[in-house]
């Protein structure tokens, strides 16, 4: 009983361990791109908190691993991430006051587009299609 | 110049600019510019360009220098697309002439839909010239 306790403690703070190192990772990683969020937010006063917020919590929400986003800013205040390997090959999201996310992506040809809702802290894996689409073809 | 008493309708071969004034509308890394440049606003049925049409580049600049400073931002360059490409997204460019800036046009003919405007945008991008910086 002693070893199963102490094997359970151990796996416990192993468990612990991980979520921490994941969780730093994910900061780490993404440290830039909120970086560049943040320093957009006190450039446009046109940008509006819940807006800075949602997109906040969309990116916080990309999966570790993920190639970061260039952040950018729509004319009336809606942040936008983009995921880009060449002018014809490119996807952008943008993201508002409302939970609702806008995309539009050009793969050659192609130019899938649409909207989806941001309600919960997952991505939308229709997002994490065309981003995975955007970078690898 | 254009003469603000007889402003020209729009060839497909002239060249419009577009101004660039805020970071996240080019990328630093190719000077390539972004669908956030070319997405005009939901309440906006139309997007300023200004006609290279008998404008001298300072006058050109200039004109860049006075959009810049009505929004509060500074010049960071512009980039320059044809008409007879935008014409062949759909789109339509018009003769929109200011007081104060006779070469000014708009291009209209945009989607209600955000997601098509960014899509359109985003092909903007594609056939704009890349970053041309002030002189």
């Amino acid at each position: 009983m002693i070893v199963e306790s102490e094997t359970g403690r151990c796996l416990q703070a192993a468990i612990q361990d991980r979520d921490a190192h994941a969780a730093l990772t994910n900061s780490f990683s993404k440290r830039k791109t909120f970086d560049e969020l943040n320093a957009i937010r006190a450039e446009a006063s046109d940008v509006s908190w819940s807006a800075f917020n949602n997109a906040k919590r969309l990116l916080d929400a990309l999966p570790i691993g993920l190639d970061q986003p260039s952040v950018g800013i729509e004319p009336d205040g809606f942040l936008t991430f983009e995921w880009h390997r060449n002018p014809s090959w490119t996807f952008s999201v943008s993201i508002g006051e409302s939970s609702t996310l806008y995309y539009a992506a050009l793969f050659g040809n192609q130019d899938p587009r649409g909207t989806c809702r941001f309600t919960s802290n997952e991505v939308p894996q229709i997002l994490i299609s065309l981003i995975t689409q955007a970078l690898h073809g | 110049m254009i003469d603000p008493l007889n402003v020209p309708d729009i060839d497909d071969g002239e060249q419009l600019a577009r101004f660039v004034t805020q970071k996240g509308q080019f990328r630093s890394s190719n000077r390539t510019v972004t669908q956030n440049l070319f997405v005009p606003p939901n309440t906006s049925a139309e997007l300023s360009v200004v006609r290279h049409r008998e404008t001298t580049q300072v006058e050109l600049w200039q004109i860049g220098q006075n959009v810049a400073s009505d929004m509060g931002r500074e010049l960071l360059g512009r980039t320059d697309l044809v008409v007879a490409e935008v014409r062949q997204l759909f789109l339509d460019v018009v003769k929109s002439p200011l007081p104060l800036n006779p070469n000014h046009a708009d291009i209209i003919g945009w989607p209600a839909a955000r997601e098509d405007r960014k899509a359109i945008a985003i092909k903007l991008a594609r056939i704009a010239s890349n970053l041309i910086e002030p002189n």
